[in-house]
């Protein structure tokens, strides 16, 4: 991605009425999750930005700073940052201009990296297939990879790897026209080099990054078309599921919860810490729609709660303020977390 | 029929050729009558057919030992273009499982590849020796040598791999080797054993070598863009950063409306897939690369190798060019020259070995920290020395010891660029062949009026760049049949 079109680009973040932590939108961008960032990442409702951009998500800080020279942010001393309202003109500008995501949703609950190797590897093996030729150079080394492709193949065949193609234009049909060809122009198969995505954005006339993100774009909401469409092909695609917003451990615990365990059940049965179901509970808390907080915190306690924090924002307050009264961190978070969906914005 | 005749056979069958190259039979004869070979061959000669044709020939099983998983990569993937699919690479590509797993089947497999470090482990070498190879390839063996600038702490130890697989007959491979080179490959590797040795020189007569000395950036690139724009391609430009390959690929395509691509490690593995197979199928004018451009990528028509910046050895220097007009048609390579490029290369070589300093600070540091540590590549080697049994004071002198020796090749390879003498005969004496000067296309010392127009590479016509962009029907048509 070029240096300054990354730094308007970093500027989508960011807000222009309350200032936003750079390492919550780090974690958030290269799903490094945790606890503290899912609960911010949903007072920002930046929680679908989810492993969508790990490359800025790397150098954020350092691209940051440089929207900060260009006066476009503003810093503050806990390396949060400010939308200004120049900035803020940018960003609206560069949204206008520049190809966006159009399901990031799904970059939580797929792996692009996954899928991205494997609609690939289909594509080459199927039109080499197509042309009668079984003497070629994988475009892949992933051994793993390759061994999941071989055993499908030799479960469905050429009819099932004739639906990669089948697929592909029900799917581009109903997508923009250069899109998809920029799309499907990174493919190689059968006398088909591919190109690289300079060379692609050179064909287009687009900025190498609007090429990124429209190969990215597609290729996700393809990968979930096939699954979508239940085919042979969607057998083989099924298998690249991220963890989504909350792991799989998490997820055990929240089934259990809901089936009215409580968080000591949990704990004991799972033979797990009760530091780590609490962790479970409150990232649970935060995805799923439906939570049963009653269950975890006592009316009174939520009473002495909201009488603490009586006309402040939600997302302003400070915990230290409940010392002495027997509540604990976590039953606090839990009624912000509930305050914060019931009124749908943090701020 | 006699043996010469099979092996003819054999090699047409298998890689369509009607006679070998120089050295190659040779070396494949003193395999099957049983002798341990050393086969020095210069690039492009074709030193991996030696071994694919003895396993074919001989119906055995062969285990090589090569130490860049790139080069495994293509290696395994030329096989495969061969039609042949009973070939696989162990490294650290695999992870745990799939490794248990190719080991637990290594008897449907012809041709293993294997990094030197995955020897170290006891459960690999068990499994490898009951895969019964009836041949260990050594392949680039000059990292085995302390005098080389390429040496490889993990090569140290395959005399007593060799040992423990139940010494099988071993062929040990390079492209360059000096006399001091040869005598420690022999020493570690064949522990004093009968061998044979086939030796082919260096030189490659049919590469016209040249030398031009630039005062400054601009001027090589003003340079550069000329030569490019005056040669008949496809051609291959090195460069020791990925940035500057990626820079001078924009450029030139944009100057010279040639057909321009960089290829590097920082780039995505299937665009570089992409580049790869766009230049293989003549689609590219000009390649910029950092060595990571596969050295067992075989094109045969490279017409021209430049570097734009020096390399760091003589070694790699030859390597590279040699990728140069493999079908023995006339090439050229030419060495940018700016003396400034030589702090960048020391800098590259200070930077690419552990100092007394990090050594101490690695083995004071706690389990965390170390952790960290090995982010950086030097504290990875820190790690591999150990795993090699040296101590903390052997591997400071070690270490102090590789940087003298890389800054002598570095050293050497300067008194290339400034020498005013012959260059081929230069490289030649590097490497101890005796080499005559050529009396045409030599190298611009000897051969001053030699032109591009003279040796037939003059640029013929451009190819245009800029045809319409297909759109998505019309690359589905193309792809699927």
């Amino acid at each position: 991605m070029s240096n300054s079109l990354a730094v308007q680009r970093v500027l989508i973040y960011y807000d222009d009425e309350s200032a936003r932590r750079s390492t919550v939108i780090r974690q958030l961008l290269t799903n490094r999750l945790t606890t503290s960032s899912r609960f911010w990442g949903m007072c920002y409702e930046l929680l679908d930005v989810v492993n969508t951009d790990y490359e800025l998500g790397m150098n954020l800080e350092r691209i940051s700073d440089l929207a900060v020279d260009k006066g476009w942010l503003e810093k503050d001393s806990d390396s949060a940052y400010l939308l200004t309202p120049f900035g803020k003109k940018v960003r609206d500008d560069y949204l206008i201009l520049h190809k966006k995501l159009k399901k990031p949703e799904l970059f939580a609950k797929y792996s692009y990296r996954k899928f991205s190797a494997l609609v690939t590897l289909c594509v080459q093996v199927a039109s080499e297939l197509s042309f009668g030729n079984r003497s070629y150079v994988p475009i892949t080394t992933d051994y793993h990879l390759l061994q999941m492709f071989k055993a499908w193949y030799l479960a469905y065949g050429k009819a099932g790897a004739a639906e990669v193609r089948i697929d592909l234009e029900k799917f581009l049909k109903e997508e923009d026209e250069t899109d998809a060809a920029v799309f499907m122009s990174r493919f190689a198969g059968h006398e088909t080099s591919g190109r690289t995505k300079e060379q692609i954005a050179d064909d287009y006339n687009l900025e190498v990054s609007d090429v990124v993100i429209t190969e990215r774009d597609l290729m996700i909401r393809f990968g979930e078309f096939v699954i979508n469409e239940g085919g042979s092909l969607a057998e083989l695609f099924k298998h690249e599921l991220n963890e989504g917003l909350v792991s799989s451990s998490a997820l055990k615990t929240y089934e259990m919860v809901c089936q009215g365990k409580s968080a000591d059940e949990v704990a004991r049965f799972r033979r797990l810490k009760s530091s780590t179901v609490i962790e479970h509970l409150l990232d649970c808390a935060i995805v799923f729609d439906e939570f049963p907080f009653e269950r975890f915190v006592s009316s009174e306690k939520r009473s002495r709660i909201e009488e603490v924090y009586v006309g402040q924002k939600t997302v302003c307050w400070d915990f230290h303020k409940l010392e002495g009264t027997g509540i604990s961190f976590y039953e606090y978070r839990l009624v912000q977390i509930e305050r914060i969906k019931e009124n749908e914005s943090a701020y | 029929m006699n043996l010469h005749t099979k092996l003819l056979e054999e090699l047409h069958k298998h890689f369509g050729y009607d006679s070998f190259k120089q050295g190659q039979e040779e070396i494949i004869m003193n395999l099957i009558n049983g002798k341990n070979v050393l086969g020095i061959l210069p690039t492009g000669v074709g030193k991996s057919l030696c071994y694919q044709l003895y396993g074919y020939a001989t119906k055995s099983r062969i285990l090589i030992v090569s130490p860049l998983i790139s080069l495994m990569q293509d290696q395994v993937a030329n096989l495969r273009l061969l039609g042949e699919k009973r070939a696989i690479a162990i490294n650290s590509e695999l992870n745990p499982a799939d490794r248990n797993t190719v080991l637990a089947t290594l008897d449907a497999y012809r041709f293993v590849f294997v990094s030197p470090e995955m020897l170290n482990s006891e459960t690999v070498l068990r499994r490898l020796n009951r895969f019964h190879p009836s041949l260990l390839v050594v392949d680039e063996a000059h990292c085995i040598s302390t005098w080389g600038p390429d040496f490889r702490p993990d090569y140290l130890f395959l005399g007593t791999v060799v040992k423990k697989l139940g010494t099988p007959l071993v062929l040990a491979l390079t492209a360059t080797a000096t006399k001091e080179v040869e005598a420690d490959i022999c020493r570690i590797l064949f522990s004093g054993r009968k061998i044979d040795k086939v030796r082919c020189s260096v030189d490659r007569p049919n590469i016209f070598l040249d030398i031009e000395e630039v005062e400054s950036d601009a001027q090589k690139d003003e340079l550069l863009i000329g030569l490019v724009e005056k040669m008949r391609g496809p051609g291959l430009i090195y460069f020791s950063s990925k940035k500057k390959a990626d820079e001078t690929s924009r450029m030139l395509g944009r100057k010279t409306g040639l057909r321009v691509a960089a290829y590097h490690a920082g780039m995505l593995f299937d665009e570089r897939y992409s580049v790869l197979q766009q230049f293989l199928h003549g689609d590219l004018d000009v390649v910029c690369a950092t060595s990571a451009f596969g050295m067992g990528i075989n094109k045969p028509d490279i017409r021209y190798v430049i570097h734009y910046h020096i390399p760091l050895d003589l070694e790699n220097y030859v390597q590279e060019f040699g990728r140069c007009s493999r079908d023995g048609k006339q090439g050229i390579a030419i060495l940018l020259y700016q003396r400034k490029d030589l702090k960048l290369q020391e800098y590259l070589i200070e930077n690419s070995l552990p100092t007394a300093c990090e050594i101490d600070s690695y083995f004071k540091s706690n389990a965390r920290n170390k952790a960290l540590l090995r982010q950086e590549e030097r504290y990875l080697l820190i790690e591999k020395y150990l795993r090699n049994g040296l101590s903390q004071e052997e591997m400071k002198n070690f270490a102090a010891n590789r940087l003298v020796e890389r800054k002598k090749s570095l050293a050497k390879m300067r008194n290339y660029a400034e020498t005013k003498g012959c260059l081929r005969k230069f490289i030649g004496e590097y490497f101890g062949d005796e080499v005559l000067p050529k009396r045409d296309f030599c190298c611009n010392h000897c051969n001053r009026e030699d032109s591009f127009e003279k040796m037939g590479l003059l640029f013929e016509k451009k190819v245009s760049k800029h045809s319409k962009a297909p759109g998505y029907e019309e690359i589905l048509r193309k792809l699927f049949a």
